[in-house]
């Protein structure tokens, strides 16, 4: 097992864009983030209190941490086992005597090892936050734990991702997939600083929060938060599953099923646990208290996933390294590169428009403004899952411009992407929300809600995180650009 | 050393392998022939453990390769039909790795290492990034990863494709080798020519089914005909050559004309000298072809300065 692993980081580390960015985007979350939260630009918003800037930098750290490691580690997990299969060094590896859970143990740890790696940048700022108040000495360190629980279940939804695909695009998608998963468990989880945040993201706190918390409202009774929990079930089954990769390696539809049964499990699971809560909650904090919003957000962009890949017949998603337009794009010059890139990109700022044109159909339909936030709800959820699935097209695509590594065009894409999008449709949201009256911040994206609730400063944070990423992203540009004229 | 039993696999309504039955003893170098989609590298994968046959079994070194996975894989080199390398790593740190995997460690690791590096002729490339070899030695780090942890089995799949001569003349010698010294290997081709001079036991598979299992030296004799290729010389008309061999029984497969004829005979060196002298004796001179496909090989070793022996 450790010469796996040490196999894994080895060759993850020589792909020295992987690493470049891994490295720094940490440093520039926590960075930007300090600097957002010196002076709030949002409107009417309190200025930041003394007595509380460790903890709010804690939450700050940790969530943009979780965050990042979220986005990264199910697409590197994903990427990493297809990869494996394309050079047909998982074939060799299985005639070894190592088992096929060691195997699938080294796989599951790298990743989260090297997202951890670069996260453990940022703790010497974190041990430091106590000095600023409102932060117990013990806390960074149980908040960074948390930020290592989260690797690490990212990671196996990577790896399920990565099992359920054949090609790299499909597993980047699934991954993308499985990290809404992680991000609707972490939520049910507090990992949000709606609650304790560090209290409650220590793993005994976990435990605590899904038991005795408040619960959610299920036909007028308080339920614990044991139940949406059960969302881990999937994970849990996947990683199971890797305990049997010898049947994996084959590749053969027959083998494939137990796989497919988990996904479909998990999707089963969580339309049950949305139809439950939308019936009962009696309001629209209740929803997105149980991450109903996030699940239904999930299984839709599953749904729309599954569609486009049976559909999908030298398209968007077949645009991949090694066909024949992905040579042609590699061999021109780098404006066609770039612009290949920047085809996917573009879809990025109508796919952020689309959330707060679904907010505005929903009232539209509903007729009755914000008194009928379920009907809203829906459509915004649905409006996203458009929007998600654009931005995935986007990324397949970007894909075929690659360099010399997979992680470069997967990673310039999706994270400025992801960002761009996160800060522009924030700007649309907070319009909205004059507006409409509602929070369709809070409904759809428990991320955003989680930091909305305790940095009002978010537009301006959110802003540098996506000037942060522009950054590195054009920094990883040019590194690969200049790799591939040296080659 | 290498056994399988009524191995079935199907694909759906695709039956793969059909009762396949199999034995490589030590010593042995089994040629697993047939053409494109006859089944050889399913009948590998599950020999090699990577896939799970439908019914029947398969053993390594008389461990089962599905219920007695991590002895049966201690005795087993495999090479893919694709070398399974990665870019990223340096020659020796491949190797190392594959040696820790296969439970080396230490001074013998390292000694195994070299030795395996000596076989395959690539002790100076071992600080080179994998990514930078060339087709021919990417597929002799593959092999010197097979030889690492010195196995009893050896199962090659289409080993040679891709490679130029003297790297197959190579290979061949290594295997012959590897069978010298009491190991089993198993080498798949869907290519005859490549299995000749090199296999002792051969085995016939054609759409999931072995048709032949056994010495080399009875199949091909087993009611084979010999194809012998001349031009008549001289002035006696064809109809009169034609009508001398078919005397001698034997049957022109070839079209008369300015190429060379091509005459079918029992497998027999006397009826071939028996023909040959009776065309001279009727006053037809006998002019053989030249063996073509050793020509072309032959040049390049004389022009590069390697020895073919």
């Amino acid at each position: 097992m450790i010469a796996l692993l040490k196999k894994e980081l080895r060759v993850s580390v020589r792909e020295k864009s992987t690493w470049l960015l891994l490295a720094s985007m940490p440093a520039c979350f926590v960075a930007c983030g300090l600097l957002g939260l010196n002076e709030s630009t949002y409107a009417g918003a309190p200025r930041l209190m003394a007595a509380d800037a460790g903890r709010q930098l804690l939450s700050y750290a940790l969530y943009t941490q979780v965050f990042a490691v979220m986005l990264f580690v199910p697409i590197l997990a994903a990427t990493n086992l297809v990869r494996e299969g394309d050079r047909k060094t998982l074939d060799v590896l299985m005639t070894t005597p190592r088992s096929g859970a060691e195997l699938a143990l080294a796989k599951l740890l790298s990743p989260a090892l090297l997202a951890l790696g670069s996260c453990l940048l940022a703790l010497p700022l974190l041990i430091a936050l106590p000095l600023l108040g409102g932060v117990r000495p013990w806390e960074p360190l149980a908040g960074f734990a948390a930020v290592a629980l989260a690797a690490l279940v990212a990671s196996a939804g990577g790896l399920a991702a990565g099992a359920l695909a054949r090609t790299t695009a499909a597993s980047v998608s699934l991954a993308a997939l499985a990290a809404g998963f992680v991000c609707l468990a972490t939520a049910w989880t507090g990992l949000g600083p709606r609650t304790d945040l560090v209290t409650a993201a220590f793993p005994p706190g976990i435990v605590r929060s899904i038991v005795e918390s408040e619960g959610v409202e299920l036909f007028g009774r308080e339920v614990p938060l044991l139940l949406p929990a059960l969302a881990f079930l999937p994970l849990v089954g996947s990683c199971l599953f890797f305990a049997s990769l010898p049947a994996l390696s084959s590749r053969f539809r027959r083998q494939a099923l137990p796989v497919r049964a988990t996904g479909a499990a998990a999707l089963a699971l969580g339309l049950a646990l949305i139809a439950l809560n939308i019936a009962s909650s009696s309001s629209i904090r209740d929803l997105h208290d149980c991450g109903a919003g996030m699940a239904l957000f999930a299984c839709l962009v599953s749904t729309a996933l599954v569609l486009i890949e049976r559909l999908d017949r030298g398209g968007f998603l077949r645009t991949l390294p090694g066909s024949a337009e992905a040579e042609s794009i590699a061999a021109g010059g780098w404006v066609r590169r770039f612009a290949a890139s920047t085809t996917g990109l573009a879809l990025l700022p109508v796919a952020a428009t689309l959330p707060g044109l679904g907010i505005l159909l929903a009232r539209g339909l509903g007729g009755t403004g914000t008194d009928d936030p379920r009907v809203a709800l829906v459509l915004g959820a649905l409006a996203y899952a458009v929007a998600w699935t654009l931005l995935l097209a986007g990324a397949s695509r970007a894909v075929a411009c690659r360099g010399r590594t997979w992680a470069e065009p997967v990673l310039t894409a999706i994270l400025p992407g992801a960002l761009l999008a996160y800060g522009v449709s924030y700007r649309i949201f907070s319009h909205a929300n004059e507006i409409v009256g509602i929070d369709p911040i809070g409904v759809l994206i428990p991320f955003v809600s989680a930091s909305y609730d305790s940095c009002p400063h978010l537009f301006a944070t959110g802003v540098a995180h996506t000037a942060a990423t522009a950054g590195a992203a054009a920094v990883l540009w040019i590194f690969a650009t200049r790799r591939r004229n040296r080659s | 050393m290498i056994a399988a039993r009524s191995l079935t696999v199907r694909y759906g309504q695709l039956v793969a392998l059909d009762g396949v039955d199999l034995d490589v003893a030590p010593g042995q170098i089994f040629g697993l022939i047939g053409p494109n989609g006859a089944g050889k590298t399913t009948l590998i994968r599950v020999l090699t453990g990577l896939l799970v046959p439908e019914a029947g079994g398969a053993t390594i070194g008389g461990f089962d390769v599905l219920r007695q996975e991590r002895d049966a894989r201690r005795r087993l080199g495999y090479m893919p039909d694709f070398f399974g390398i990665y870019d990223h790593l340096t020659v020796r740190e491949y190797l190392q790795l594959f040696g820790e995997l296969n439970g080396l460690a230490g001074p013998g690791l390292a000694g195994a290492i070299e030795q395996a590096l000596a076989a395959v002729r690539l002790k100076l490339k071992k600080d080179e990034l994998v990514d930078h070899l060339s087709r021919g030695m990417t597929q002799r780090l593959a092999l010197a990863r097979t030889l690492l942890h010195d196995p009893d089995a050896f199962v090659l799949d289409e080993p040679a494709s891709g490679l130029d001569p003297a790297a197959r003349i190579e290979l061949w010698d290594i295997l012959r080798g590897l069978a010298q010294r009491g190991k089993a290997v198993l080498i798949s081709s869907h290519i005859l020519k490549e299995m000749e001079g090199l296999v002792t036991h051969v085995g016939l598979l054609e759409r999931g089914r072995l048709l032949y299992s056994g010495p080399y030296e009875t199949l091909v004799k087993a009611g084979a005909t010999r194809r012998v290729r001349f031009r008549p010389v001289g002035d006696v008309p064809p109809e009169r050559v034609v009508g001398l061999l078919t005397e001698h029984g034997g049957r022109l497969s070839g079209v008369p004309g300015d190429a060379y004829w091509e005459v079918e005979l029992a497998d027999d060196d006397t009826a071939v000298a028996a023909l040959v002298g009776r065309l001279v004796a009727a006053g037809v001179g006998v002019s053989l072809p030249p063996v073509a496909e050793d020509r072309l090989e032959r040049a390049f070793l004389a022009l590069t300065g390697r020895d073919a022996s």
